[in-house]
């Protein structure tokens, strides 16, 4: 699936991923800002931490649209009273509006990297209208307008995370990779437009050109087989020198077989019908050494 | 060049200080005082370190913290040092009075160099070979530092009388509202300011010079069960975080880092639900050990630990003026108090005997768990 | 300063790290080691240290220098090394009686007891004493902060120490300010405690960093020989080609003078 939603294939107008410092995930999203950004006409990055603004990073070199970083790091308290850095008490829709000029009629792919300082310094509600209202491309004036963004999922509670997954239409969590030559797996959730949800897990690897290759479906073996019972019973009619086995003809030839004691079918019906008291008869014929004696020898009990 | 303002003094560059009932530490030079029981002095790398505080986590029932309470004032009393004792259950007026007497000379044998057994029944028939070895490991001992007392009598009253103490007893005290001090409990402002006042009045501060240095002397305060409701903590909403009990040991920590002084303070901390809290009390202070007493646990009756009355957890040693601290060579240690000393000794398990007496083994308290140390706190899975 | 540790960090003590952040953490165990190396490391080579401490006295640090070997005194006396005693000031603002503001105003701790409270006075007092090194801009300089996880436990939230580390790191390895910046900071967050602001509150330090230095108990328990492991963990939050985070793992013993490292189960003491 995270091959379909790099290339378009899978629309998605939103994308979450959350990371944690046991993996970072940054090396995702600038993967899929790249893919992303041959299908825009701009870039806009609002970098919230200083190791994803524009000095810090390398992206220009590989994209090929238009792309802009805008300063949301260097002083978001004001305590440097750096006048041009976004300030986290402001109102981010107004600013962004503000910083993302002249897009009528084109793409916009906006990335906010990352939500942290938004949900640790504002009420969360705050942060998911803000997004909410940013993927409305009326909002900005463009043509279509993507929302990308990163959160550190170590920093926030899980109510708040949950709260935030639900304005995104997919949703990756970055995980430690399970294998070497591999950069990390993810659980995707995906909300289709139709309203079907899909999810699956899958390890990838990201090229020198941040392009995302090697992508795996990670398979989790759900049922574990008791200890002790192998995998596949040992077959011990294999590997003999002798044929244990029947093929269908022989097996047939085998049931047409008439053995001594069985019955045919007449005689067994007719054992049937007369019911289950089928007596069998003794025929006595005495001999001379035979002492036919009347009495009843229990005559002598005295019970 | 700035004059030293702590109490931690490099031997090699000033006067040697001659402070009764003080010593040395051989691991660092730092100046010790004794808690008033040689076992734990021992046990504690020799003492307790002057311009520290020592957190005493309390029994169940708070009896041995209290005795060890008794000693650390009693050892005070003895050496000639001054105090600063503070309740807000038991009256300091009634502590004192059942402080134990010391014994001139004492019943253990220390200074013997071959410590035998104080009992004559713990002599060996069979394994006579570790008879002479020692229960815990002891430093010399001179009789000037680390007293034995007899708890079966109290300290004469004129001894007492010739004593430097300032008591503090809470219900006495005037106490303003909470509502006008915002930075912590009123209760424990009261006694840091008190603290405070005593050591600067009385020249217990190190940067006073008013006195010339021989003249030093040591204050020793002794804090009873703080923490526990009587002295206000639980007051506040128990939803938010009360960091009055952390600031108050913050302070303290600076008092007593420019201060001749030490400070043994007993905290119930089996009330307190948050081992985080716990914990974060603990990092306050510089030593930390705990008494678990087996009265009313199923250890009581356990043949296991018939001969102890408790187990005596080090949960951290304090790393001063050094990269390293006193390391215990073990942490598998217990408590006993017989009619006359409470003594600490490493735990020997009794030999397994015949079918009919072996420890059960579905008891999962006979593990022994040996905790971490190095100025720190942790249990780990070690069992038999 | 161990010169077995500078080999492990892959620090050369002639280019002591350049505009990076380093954060300790410890769980069970001590981290003054740590500490002590970092404070030895740019003091015996004449840099500048701004330390700002709020567990020990200067004379702790000190006396702990002399033992490695350096001698601390003498470099605040050269203007070098610049102590900010957190432990005094930080009593002077709770001892203060209520009513009592004038002096405390001007402490840059002011803020502890500020129910809301706004580390930027701090911050500013910290940038300011860093300016003041007078070949600040040239001079390889540390900025030490021992230990944040006090003020939490004193009372001051996990976001508000969190900011003040978002800006100071921010200040330190900004390519503007200082020429090679390093920022230490230290947290004990001990994993049984499950103290969940310590905890945050280094997590949060972490993704703000470029190393981790974490030394932990041993999961066999109390060992006379073997003090405890370290684990190194260089990050890479930026993310460029190559990927570049690894990790290593030791074990340690701490002596008097010295600490010693070993590859785990090469201790000495069992070999």
């Amino acid at each position: 699936m995270l091959e379909n939603i790099v290339s378009g294939r899978e629309q998605s107008g939103s994308i979450l991923i959350k990371d944690s410092v046991q993996q970072y995930g940054r090396g995702l999203l600038k993967a899929l800002i790249i893919q992303v950004s041959n299908r825009v006409d701009q870039v806009h990055i609002f970098s919230f931490d200083p190791n994803a603004d524009e000095k810090s990073q390398d992206l220009s070199g590989h994209l090929q649209a238009n792309v802009q970083y805008h300063d949301c790091s260097s002083d978001p308290l004001g305590w440097e009273g750096t006048p041009d850095c976004y300030k986290l008490q402001q109102d981010f829709v107004l600013y962004a509006k503000e910083s993302v000029k002249r897009v009528k009629d084109k793409k916009v792919l906006i990335v906010l990297d990352s939500l942290s300082p938004l949900l640790l310094h504002r009420v969360t509600p705050y942060t998911c209208q803000v997004v909410s209202r940013l993927k409305d491309q009326d909002v900005i004036g463009a043509e279509s307008v993507q929302v990308m963004a990163l959160l550190h999922e170590d920093l926030h509670d899980e109510p708040t995370s949950r709260l935030v997954e639900m304005v995104f239409s997919t949703v990756v969590t970055v995980l430690p990779p399970d294998r070497t030559n591999c950069y990390a797996v993810c659980d995707i959730l995906h909300k289709k437009q139709s309203g079907k949800v899909m999810k699956s897990k899958e390890r990838f690897s990201i090229s020198p050109n941040f392009e995302i290759q090697d992508v795996e479906a990670v398979i989790i073996l759900t049922k574990r087989k008791p200890e002790g019972a192998s995998d596949t019973q040992a077959d011990p009619a294999a590997n003999l020198t002798f044929n244990l086995s029947l093929t269908d003809a022989e097996k047939e030839a085998r049931s047409q077989l008439k053995l001594p004691y069985m019955h045919d079918d007449e005689t067994k019906h007719g054992i049937l019908q007369k019911g289950t008291a089928v007596h069998s008869k003794i025929f006595y014929q005495p001999d001379e050494a035979d002492d036919f004696d009347e009495e009843d020898p229990d005559d002598d009990l005295d019970i | 060049m700035a004059a030293p303002t702590t109490s931690f003094r490099k031997k090699v560059s000033t006067k040697i200080l001659q402070i009764p009932g003080t010593r040395p530490s051989l691991h660092n030079n730092q100046l010790l005082i004794s808690s008033g029981v040689p076992s734990f002095d021992s046990v504690i790398g020799g003492g307790i370190a002057v311009g520290t505080a020592i957190l005493v986590e309390e029994d169940t029932y708070g009896s041995y913290g209290k005795l060890l309470l008794k000693y650390f004032i009693a050892e005070g009393i003895v050496c000639g040092h001054s105090s600063f004792l503070a309740t807000a259950d038991t009256k300091p007026d009634q502590i004192v009075k059942e402080l134990p007497s010391a014994i001139v000379d004492d019943p253990g044998a220390v200074q013997d160099a071959q410590p035998s057994s104080s009992e004559a029944d713990d002599s060996m028939k069979i394994a006579w070979r570790y008879q002479n070895m020692s229960k815990v490991q002891a430093a010399p001992v001179s009789t000037k530092f680390g007293h034995y007392f007899d708890l079966t009598k109290v300290m004469n009253p004129e001894v007492l009388a010739k004593t430097d103490m300032r008591q503090f007893y809470l219900p006495d005290e005037e106490i303003p509202d909470r509502h006008s001090n915002s930075i912590m409990n009123p209760a424990y402002q009261k006694l840091l300011q008190d603290i405070k006042s005593h050591i600067i009045n009385k020249n217990f501060s190190t940067s006073s010079s008013k006195q010339p240095q021989q003249q030093r002397n040591i204050l020793r305060i002794a804090i009873h069960s703080l923490g526990s409701p009587l002295w206000g903590e639980g007051e506040v909403n128990p939803d938010s975080y009360d960091p009055s009990l952390p600031r108050f040991l913050y302070g303290l920590r600076a008092l007593l880092r420019s201060a001749f002084a030490s400070c043994l303070i007993t905290v119930p901390t089996y009330i307190f639900n948050d081992t985080a809290f716990t914990r974060r009390i603990e990092n306050m202070c510089d030593t930390v050990v705990q008494l678990e007493s087996f009265v009313g646990s199923e250890r009581e009756t356990n043949p296991v630990y018939k001969d102890y009355h408790g187990l005596f957890h080090i949960l951290k040693i304090p790393r001063l003026n050094s990269l390293t601290c006193h390391m215990p060579d073990s942490l598998d240690l217990a408590f006993k108090l017989r009619r006359k000393k409470f003594t600490i000794e490493k735990l020997h398990l009794p030999p397994e005997l015949s079918d009919t007496a072996s420890r059960p083994q579905e008891d999962k308290d006979v593990v022994v768990k040996p905790k971490t140390v190095g100025c720190s706190t942790g249990s780990s899975k070690l069992d038999f | 300063m161990f010169i077995d540790l500078n080999n492990i960090l892959d620090i050369d003590e002639k280019q002591p790290p350049d505009r990076i952040s380093i954060s300790i953490s410890s769980s069970q165990t001590d981290n003054g080691f740590l500490i002590h190396h970092f404070l030895s490391l740019y003091i015996r080579n004449g840099y500048n240290v701004c330390m700002v401490s709020f567990t020990q006295s200067f004379s702790h640090y000190n006396n702990v220098g002399q033992k490695l070997g350096v001698n601390i005194t003498a470099a605040r006396d050269n203007g070098t090394l610049i102590f900010i005693d957190g432990l005094k000031l930080i009593n002077e603002c709770l001892f203060a009686s209520p009513g009592d503001s004038g002096g405390v105003e001007k402490n840059p701790f002011s803020f502890v007891s500020d129910p809301k409270p706004d580390l930027k006075n701090l911050y500013d007092h910290i940038k300011q004493t860093i300016t003041s090194f007078s070949s600040h801009s040239t001079v390889p300089t540390l900025l030490l902060m021992d230990d944040l996880g006090i003020l939490t436990d004193l009372g001051v939230p996990v976001l508000a120490v969190g900011d003040l580390m978002m800006y100071l790191r921010n200040f330190m390895t900004s390519a503007q300010t200082l020429r090679s910046g390093c920022l230490v900071s230290v947290v004990q967050a001990d994993k049984d405690a499950a103290d969940e602001e310590h905890e945050l509150l280094l997590t949060r330090l972490a993704h703000n960093s470029d190393m981790m230095l974490h030394c932990k108990s041993l999961n066999s328990g109390y060992c006379k020989d073997v003090h405890g492991e370290l684990l190194v963990t260089w990050l890479d939050p930026k993310q460029n080609y190559p990927f570049t985070s690894r990790a290593k793992r030791m074990q340690f013993k701490i002596m008097d003078k010295t600490v010693s490292f070993f590859a785990a189960g090469m201790s000495s003491a069992v070999l």
